[in-house]
């Protein structure tokens, strides 16, 4: 017998079950691999998890290793010669046929009975090995090519859908923008621009890190995925706005002004007349060139006793005119200090006092200035999230602006400038008595007129500026200023607020009746005889107003029939906490001493009148 | 060495001989089945396991017809028999032989060996549980190596030689069951059926009237002798092999993989003789089947009556009376056949 026909056909046999079984598996694996793969795609989608999030490469890229991984494994479990071939027998009722031709075809010397076997075998093969791939079917299951084609489909349109959860995606255009941005930042990012020479260590330390969280965001816009949320992209920029606004709030030093008496004696003397105005001035650079031009006079070995005793007499009359605050401050120190060594006959010791006053002064100015350069860093970044996603809708364009104004929104700091509205119970109560007041905000419809409280100061610069609502005038009170609208009293000034408007005073609608409706009171009401019938209330509640960082609670009701409600606080106190939350914010606000303590005096007047006064009923 | 044509020749007379065998099967089937009704598969494995040289254990309720089975056989294979009916005081003397005393040619008195009922070519033992074991021990030698050693002297058996013996499986009074040793020298153990109506209809037509049907000898001893040999010839692939190896193992309970009823319920499983004895048995079954190689239901087919009395059950197995067939069928299902690699 030529050949080894049924080792041949053995072969045969073992590819075609091994492809079977490949198949089953691919099959029987696809139930559970593309399933997995396909909520790990949704997963993505939806949370916005960039490492759960999976593209149409990665998908290909599973199916291909699925394909392999299957295709090692069915062939590391390939059967043998005897079990393809007993297979097939079993298949086809052959009771062994073939499996035993096997065995003898490879006996080095058959017998005559293994012989006749093989004659026999061999006359069936001759039929049977076309029947082979119908004996030994290798079917393809649906599972194994629809559940990889679906997955990559599903896959392939999930990017270009925007995700459930509203979030807006970085298009093309905006990457664009985001390059061009960060090549600006790239150059900002080198803060070596900015002022470090008042900085302490750690302040130094800060803005190092500041500097390296910068470069780092700048690459990261330079390399923004097409698909990545604007959130995550506006979150940074604000991030890093935010931290500069605070590396600029802590180098901002207290504020030592001497008193305008001690300024004002010292500007009476000649020798002390251009540090006074220089002092009055608050220009820090022209405080260092005059404290120096004096240490310089003090040092000069030509330095007459008349002048001496001239710039002690100076310092002296200007220490009887200091107060306590003005010893407390370095200046302060520096010029007793000054005094007392000029006393002693030591104009070379007090001119260091000088000198110290003068190195402060420059500190201070560079402080200020880098200080000055950190706002701008914060308004560029602030600026450049607005540039990227100037198209987009709500979180998109606004969104860094908002970001910002959710902060300003809390209860420090106020800005300047802002129009506070104060409701005003004019007698009626049970009509939205009690809502909370808003800050900034405009306040639901019912509401009672109220006054505008103007925040003291410019935006920026301490004078106030903006409409009041509702009365068409065109600027608002100015602390000090006289002449401003006060609701219900025809405009008579509050003593010591120069005009600050008096809510509720007179029960006519005040000004900044800008919620609620413009004039109260015009509905009519027909003539006779029948008296009105009195409205019962239906309902009664109880509203407590809450003002927080988040803003103003509300509460909305839809109710056809009357109702009453009575405010969880009276007027008094809510006014009360408004004021104390004014002044708290006041704190925090970049404000000269001097108009401190004058929009102090304002507000205390106004805690007098409004909150000790009685409501009108 | 044989030239192809001589290979060829021979190849063409060994498939005849294959097809005489098969013919003449048939044809002592059927002779018996003139006197047996019914039982055409107990009389297939009976005559497979004559061609195979074994011994058969027939187990059956009284009045089945077992005694008379072994007469047929004895008279269509033209076989002489020999009977032993089994009662408790027979003594191994009565089945084997035993010295006596007599005069020899001369007139001398002297001592002559009177053979047995076993010197035959067919030996009956009727009943042999009912033998003490002392007597049924007397059937180990016969039964292994076909002579009979008494006073010294070897007296070897008529060739071919089989023992048929029956059990009945009802009564345990009075009774000896086999020990293991002599179990395992049976090489098939048959149960006898009770037969169903059509049978009983036809045993009442055929048995009841005055006269028995005459038998014709379809085969001689010779003949016989011939077809045992060829049967030996039919070739066993190594897998079909390793398969039978698997069966025999798998009744074992202390081989790791061994069925969970095994374990529970068997004490000791075949032994190498049921090994021999499925071979054997396969190869008369594949031979009867026009197949030129064992195959895998060949041993199936052997395997049930070849390990039904080589497996003995443990006191549990005993006392939930679990069916050694069950456990049979069972080791039959869950041992992989070759093909089972490959599924």
């Amino acid at each position: 017998m030529n050949g080894s026909p049924f080792n041949d056909v053995a072969r045969r046999a073992i590819q075609r079950i091994s492809l079977a079984r490949w198949f089953e598996a691919l099959a029987s694996s696809a139930l559970v691999v593309f399933p997995l793969l396909a909520a790990l795609a949704l997963v993505g989608w939806l949370t916005n998890v960039s490492a759960l999030r999976i593209g149409v490469w990665q998908g290909v890229a599973v199916v291909a290793g699925w394909i392999v991984l299957t295709g090692l494994w069915t062939r590391r479990r390939r059967p043998d010669a005897v079990s393809a071939l007993a297979l097939w027998d079993e298949r086809t009722g052959r009771d062994e046929v073939f499996t035993s031709a096997l065995c003898f075809e490879s006996l080095p010397e058959p017998g005559l009975a293994e012989q006749l076997h093989l004659r026999r075998a061999t006359q069936q093969l001759a039929a049977a090995e076309p029947q082979l791939k119908q004996d030994l079917p290798a079917p393809l299951r649906y599972q194994a090519w629809l559940l990889p084609i679906a997955v990559l489909v599903l896959v392939a349109v999930i990017p270009a859908q925007p995700a459930s959860t509203g979030e807006q995606i970085v298009d093309q255009a905006e990457r664009e923008r985001a390059l061009e941005a960060s090549e600006e930042l790239a150059r900002q990012a080198e803060l070596d621009h900015i002022e470090t020479a008042g900085l302490d260590e750690e302040e130094k330390d800060k803005l190092k890190e500041l500097e390296d969280a910068l470069k780092e965001s700048t690459e990261r816009l330079k390399e923004l995925e097409e698909g990545e949320s604007a959130r995550d992209v506006l979150s940074e920029l604000e991030a890093m706005a935010h931290e500069a606004e605070k590396l600029s709030e802590a180098l901002e030093g207290d504020s030592e002004g001497l008193s305008s008496e001690m300024i004002a004696e010292l500007e009476r003397h000649a020798d002390t007349t251009d540090f006074g105005s220089a002092l009055r001035s608050e220009d820090l650079g022209d405080v260092a060139d005059e404290a120096e031009a004096i240490e310089d006079r003090l040092k000069d070995k030509e330095l007459s006793r008349e002048e001496e005793e001239r710039m002690e007499e100076s310092l002296r009359k200007a220490m009887k005119k200091a107060d306590q605050n003005d010893k407390q401050t370095l200046a302060g120190k520096e010029l007793e200090e000054a005094l007392q060594r000029l006393t002693k006959d030591q104009p070379k010791q007090a001119a260091k006092n000088f000198e110290n006053i003068a190195r402060n002064a420059l500190q201070k100015q560079q402080r200020q200035l880098a200080q000055q350069q950190l706002k701008q860093l914060a308004q560029q970044l602030r600026k450049a999230g607005q540039q990227i996603f100037q198209n987009k809708q709500g979180n998109g364009g606004q969104g860094i602006q908002k970001l910002a104004q959710l902060k300003a929104q809390g209860l420090k700091p106020l800005q300047a400038g802002q129009q506070v509205q104060i409701a005003m119970p004019n007698g009626q109560r049970g009509q939205n008595q009690g809502m909370p007041v808003a800050l900034g905000q405009p306040q639901p419809g019912n509401q009672k007129p109220g006054a505008m409280i103007p925040v003291p100061g410019q935006p920026g610069q301490g004078q106030p500026q903006g409409v009041v609502p509702g009365t068409g005038q065109g600027q608002t009170p100015v602390p000090g200023a006289g002449g401003a609208p006060v609701p219900g009293s025809g405009g008579s000034p509050v003593p010591g607020s120069g005009g600050a408007p008096v809510p509720g005073s007179g029960g006519a609608p005040g000004a900044g009746a800008g919620v609620g409706g413009l004039q109260a009171g015009t509905g009519s009401a027909g003539y006779g005889n029948t008296a009105t019938k009195a409205m019962e209330a239906k309902k009664q509640g109880t509203v407590q107003g809450v003002m927080n960082s988040d803003g103003e609670s509300m509460v909305r009701e839809i109710d056809p029939s009357a109702h009453r409600e009575e405010a969880g606080r009276d007027y008094q106190q809510r006014v009360a906490e408004l004021l104390r939350l004014e002044e708290e914010a006041l704190a925090d606000e970049p404000l000269p001493a001097s108009r401190r303590l004058q929009v102090l005096q304002y507000l205390t007047t106004l805690r007098r009148q409004l909150v000790d006064q009685q409501p009108d009923e | 060495m044989l030239t192809s044509s001589q290979t060829s020749n021979s190849i063409e007379q060994l498939e005849q001989r294959l097809d005489d065998f098969r013919t003449r099967f048939a044809k002592l089937s059927t002779e018996i089945q003139r006197a047996i009704v019914g039982y055409d598969d107990l009389i297939t494995d009976v005559l497979v396991s004559v061609f195979s040289q074994g011994h058969v254990l027939l187990e059956g309720v009284p009045g089945l017809g077992k005694t008379y089975l072994v007469k047929v056989l004895s008279q269509v294979l033209g076989l002489t028999s020999g009977r032993v009916q089994c009662t408790p005081d027979l003594m191994p003397a009565d089945v084997l032989g035993t010295h006596i005393v007599g005069d020899d040619e001369t007139g001398r008195r002297s001592f002559r060996f009177e053979k047995g009922p076993v010197f035959h070519n067919l030996l009956l033992v009727d009943e042999i549980n009912r033998a003490t074991p002392k007597t049924q021990a007397a059937l180990l030698e016969v039964m292994q190596e076909h002579n009979v050693t008494a006073g010294g002297e070897s007296f070897p058996l008529p060739a071919p030689f089989f023992v048929l013996a029956t059990q009945n499986p009802l009564e345990m009074e009075g009774t000896y069951p086999l020990p293991e040793a002599q179990l395992d020298r049976f090489f098939f153990k048959l149960q006898v059926p009770f037969p169903n109506a059509d049978s009983l209809v036809e045993i009442s037509n055929r048995t009841t009237r005055f006269d028995e049907p005459e038998l014709n000898v379809v085969m001689e001893a010779a003949e016989l002798t011939e077809y045992q040999e060829l049967l030996t010839h039919i070739p066993v692939a190594e897998p079909i092999v390793r398969y039978a190896a698997r069966l025999i193992l798998a009744t074992h309970p202390e081989q790791s993989g061994a069925d969970s009823q095994v374990s529970r319920c068997v004490s000791y499983g075949a032994s190498p003789r049921g090994m021999q004895a499925i071979i054997r048995g396969a190869r008369a079954f594949c031979a009867l089947a026009s197949r030129t190689a064992v195959s895998v239901e060949d041993i199936r087919k052997a395997a049930r009556p070849a390990l039904r009395h080589r497996i003995i059950l443990n006191f549990e197995g005993e006392a939930e009376q679990v069916s050694v067939d069950a456990l049979v069928n069972d080791i039959l299902t869950t041992v992989p056949t070759p093909a089972k690699d490959a599924a």
